[in-house]
C-alpha cells in the first residue's frame, strides 16, 4: 500500500502548498448560499422549506468547480508518465486522487456546513441527518468529478465540458441526497441507503473509467 | 460474424446491400402508418385529435432510448476490441439520437399543453428524457472536444459506457422523485391497453422510424468513413490512392 | 482489425515469462493520429549496452521512447522488456509546489524503490543538487529541475532500462559530465541506456548509434 499512500501524501502536500485555493472554494460555497435568499426574499415561510436544497446545490457546484485541474497539472508536469510506469497503476492513482481531493476540498466544506445551517435556520435536530447525507453525497460527487476530469482531460474548454458531462450524472446523487437530508425517519433512512448504493456503484467504476481514459491520454509534445 | 464485419469495407458492403430494402420498408410503413394514424384511426374520446401526436412522440422516444443503447454497445466494442468501426458507428448514431430526444421533448410539450395546461411539467418521464438529451449533448461535445478528432473517441466511448450504467439509475431516481405521468400504454402485462385501430398505425410508425434510423446511420457512417479516408490520403500524397468506398 | 500480434504487443509489459534478457523490439509500427511515425523498427539491446538514438526532428525519437515506456499504443509489432523501465521525458515529472526532495521521495515510493533518507540523499548528491533540493521546484531554473529529474535515475535498480529523452538539452558542462559518468556506471553494473539526443553523449563509452530516417512527407 506504500505507493497508494505516497500518492495521497504527495497530493496533500501540494494542496497544502496551494492552500489559498480551498479558501476560495469555501467562499464560493458561502456566496452561493447567500445568493439564494437574496434572489428569493427574506420571507421565512418561503425560505425555510428551501434551505436544505440550497446547501445541496451550493455543495454540488463548489465541489464540481474544483475538478477542472485535477489531472491537468500532473499531465503537464509529466508525473502521469511516471505513474503509469510505476507499481501504483492508473486505477489506484485515480482513487488516490479522489481521496486527496475529497480531503482537501469536500471536508472543509462539510465542516463549514453546520455554520451555514445555523444561518439558514435549519433546526439543529436535523443537522446530523444533513451532515451524514452530505458526507456520502460529497464522496459520490468527488468520484463523479474524477470521471469527468479524466474524460475531459486534454479537451478544449475543459471546464464547461466537464460540467456538461457531470451534471446529468449527478442527478441521482442530488435527488437521493436532498431527500435523505430532509427525511423524517432519522439519520439512517431509505433515501440514504439509495445514496450509499449510488456511491458504491461509482466507487466501483470511477477508478476503472479514469484509468482507461488516462491510459493513452497523451499531449502532443515533441515527436 | 463480428470479425467479418469488423473490416470497414466489408461492413459498408453489407450495409449498402441493406440500404435499398430499408428505404422501401421505411417509406411504405410511413405512408400507410401516417394515413391510418391521421385519417382512419378514431380520435380519443378524452384527448380528441391531440392523441395523434402519439404516432410521432412514441417512435421518437423509443429511438432516443434505442440510440443510447446503441451508443453504449459501440462504446463497449470500442473499448474492449478497439474496432474503429464502433467509433464511426457511435459518431454516426449520436446526432441522430440527439435529434430524436429533442423531438420527443418537443412533441411531449405540444401534447402536454392541451392535456396538462402547461408546456412543461416536471413529471418523471419528461424529466428523464431531458436528462437523456443532456447525455447526448455531453457525448457530442466530448467526442468533438479535442483538437485531434481521434483523441475524443476513447473518452466518448467511456462516457457512453458510464451512461449505460447510469441511465437506469437516473431513471429510477427520477421515478422515485416524482411520478404523475400516465402508465406505459404499449408494452405491459396483460397486453397493450390501446385499441387495435390505434395500435396498427403505431406499430407501422415504429417500424418506419426504426428503419429510417438505420438508413440515416448507414449514410452517416458512409460519409464519416469517406472523410477519414480522404484525410488519410491527404496526409500521404505519394502513397497509392485507394478507392473511397461508397 | 485486432490480430494476434497486436494483443501480444499490448501485454508485453505485464508478462515476465518472455525469454528476453534485455530489450527486444520487433517490427514495431507506431501511429500518431493518422501518421505512421515509426515503420517496422527492430532493435535488440543486452544488459550493459548504451544506445544513442539520433535522427532529424520529427523522425520519431520521442515517439519511440514513449512507446517503450508504454505511453503510446503499439499499432503493430512487439516490444519485450524484462527489466524495470525508468523514463525521463521532455517533462521532468516534478510538481512545482513541493521540493525536489519531496518529489523524489514520492517517486521512489510509488515505484517501490528505496525511499529512505540516505538513499534519497545519495541520489541528490550524484547530480550535485543538494544545495537546492529543499526549495520548491517552481523557484528553480530549467537546468536545476533537469538535474533533479535525472537524480531519479540513481534510485532505480541496477538492472533497469533508462529511457532518456534529450537528457542533456539544458545541462551545463559540469552536469553533463556527471550524467555521462552516471550512464557509464549504470552500463558497467549491467543496466541498459537508450537515449535520444542531438548532442555528444557518453562518448567515453562509445555508445552504439541508431539513426532514425526522416519521414517522407
Amino acid at each position: 500500500m506504500t505507493p497508494f499512500f505516497a500518492q495521497i501524501e504527495r497530493d496533500l502536500m501540494i494542496a497544502w502548498q496551494n492552500r489559498q485555493d480551498f479558501g476560495v472554494m469555501l467562499i464560493f460555497f458561502v456566496i452561493i448560499i447567500v445568493l439564494f435568499p437574496l434572489a428569493i426574499g427574506s420571507n421565512t415561510a418561503i425560505l425555510d422549506p428551501l434551505t436544505v436544497p440550497f446547501i445541496w446545490i451550493a455543495a454540488l457546484l463548489s465541489i464540481l468547480a474544483g475538478f477542472e485541474r485535477l489531472f491537468a497539472q500532473d499531465v503537464r508536469d509529466g508525473w502521469l508518465d511516471q505513474v503509469s510506469l510505476s507499481q501504483l497503476g492508473l486505477g489506484w492513482y485515480a482513487l488516490a486522487k479522489a481521496i486527496s481531493h475529497w480531503l482537501s476540498t469536500a471536508l472543509p466544506l462539510l465542516i463549514m456546513t453546520p455554520l451555514m445551517a445555523v444561518m439558514l435556520n435549519i433546526p439543529s435536530s436535523q443537522f446530523s441527518t444533513l451532515l451524514v447525507a452530505l458526507l456520502v453525497g460529497s464522496m459520490g460527487l468527488t468520484l463523479l468529478g474524477v470521471i469527468g476530469a479524466a474524460l475531459a482531460e486534454g479537451a478544449r474548454r475543459g471546464a464547461a465540458l466537464m460540467a456538461l458531462l457531470i451534471l446529468p450524472l449527478a442527478v441521482p446523487i442530488l435527488i437521493f441526497g436532498t431527500l435523505a437530508s430532509q427525511s423524517e425517519m432519522g439519520i439512517i433512512n431509505p433515501h440514504l441507503m439509495l445514496l450509499c448504493a449510488v456511491f458504491v456503484v461509482l466507487l466501483a467504476i470511477a477508478p476503472l473509467v479514469a484509468a482507461s481514459a488516462l491510459e493513452t491520454g497523451e499531449i502532443e509534445s515533441g515527436l | 460474424m463480428f470479425d467479418y464485419l469488423a473490416n470497414p469495407s466489408r461492413f459498408m458492403r453489407t450495409a449498402n446491400r441493406l440500404l435499398l430494402p430499408l428505404v422501401v420498408v421505411s417509406s411504405i410503413c410511413a405512408a400507410i402508418g401516417l394515413y391510418l394514424g391521421l385519417f382512419v384511426s378514431p380520435a380519443d374520446y378524452q384527448q380528441g385529435d391531440t392523441v395523434r401526436i402519439i404516432y410521432i412522440h412514441v417512435p421518437a422516444a423509443w429511438l432516443a432510448l434505442f440510440g443510447y443503447v446503441g451508443l453504449g454497445l459501440c462504446g463497449l466494442f470500442y473499448i474492449v476490441w478497439r474496432h474503429p468501426i464502433a467509433d464511426i458507428a457511435a459518431r454516426a448514431i449520436a446526432p441522430v439520437g440527439t435529434v430524436f430526444a429533442f423531438l420527443t421533448l418537443v412533441t411531449g410539450a405540444l401534447w402536454g399543453k392541451p392535456m396538462w395546461g402547461a408546456w412543461w411539467v416536471w413529471d418523471a418521464r419528461l424529466t428523464s428524457m431531458l436528462i437523456l438529451f443532456f447525455f447526448y449533448l455531453g457525448f457530442l461535445a466530448l467526442s468533438n472536444g479535442f483538437d485531434q478528432a481521434e483523441r475524443g473517441s476513447r473518452p466518448a466511448a467511456l462516457l457512453a459506457l458510464v451512461g449505460m450504467i447510469n441511465v437506469p439509475i437516473v431513471k429510477f431516481s427520477v421515478d422515485w422523485w416524482n411520478t404523475l405521468h400516465q402508465p406505459a400504454s404499449l408494452i405491459r402485462r396483460g397486453g397493450p391497453a390501446i385499441d387495435s385501430s390505434m395500435l396498427m398505425p403505431l406499430v407501422l410508425m415504429l417500424i418506419a422510424a426504426h428503419t429510417y434510423f438505420a438508413i440515416i446511420v448507414i449514410l452517416r457512417m458512409r460519409a464519416l468513413l469517406a472523410e477519414r479516408r480522404a484525410a488519410a490520403l491527404m496526409l500521404r500524397p505519394n502513397s497509392k490512392p485507394f478507392r473511397v468506398l461508397t | 482489425m485486432m490480430n494476434e500480434t497486436q494483443i501480444n504487443a499490448r501485454n508485453t509489459h505485464a508478462k515476465k515469462w518472455s525469454p528476453v534478457i534485455g530489450l527486444r523490439i520487433r517490427d514495431l509500427c507506431v501511429l500518431r493520429g493518422m501518421r505512421l511515425v515509426i515503420n517496422g523498427l527492430s532493435h535488440q539491446q543486452q544488459p550493459g549496452d548504451i544506445y544513442c538514438l539520433t535522427g532529424p526532428n520529427g523522425a520519431g525519437k520521442s515517439t519511440l521512447l514513449r512507446t517503450i515506456a508504454n505511453r503510446l499504443p503499439v499499432a503493430r509489432g512487439q516490444i519485450s522488456c524484462a527489466v524495470p523501465v525508468v523514463y525521463i521525458g521532455h517533462d521532468d515529472g516534478l510538481s512545482g509546489s513541493i521540493s525536489g526532495r519531496q518529489n523524489l521521495t514520492g517517486w521512489a515510493k510509488i515505484n517501490g524503490f528505496a525511499y529512505q533518507a540516505a538513499a534519497i540523499d545519495q541520489a541528490l548528491d550524484s547530480f550535485a543538487t543538494n544545495r537546492f533540493a529543499d526549495i520548491s521546484i517552481q523557484r528553480l531554473s530549467r537546468g536545476q529541475r533537469r538535474r533533479l529529474a535525472l537524480a531519479r535515475l540513481k534510485l532505480a535498480p541496477a538492472n533497469s532500462l533508462w529511457l532518456l529523452d534529450e537528457p542533456n538539452a539544458s545541462l551545463d558542462q559540469a552536469t553533463n559530465a556527471l550524467l555521462d559518468a552516471a550512464v557509464i556506471a549504470h552500463a558497467d553494473s549491467g543496466g541498459m541506456v537508450l537515449a535520444a539526443t542531438h548532442f555528444d553523449f557518453a562518448i567515453a563509452a562509445s555508445p552504439q548509434i541508431i539513426t532514425l530516417p526522416e519521414r517522407p512527407e
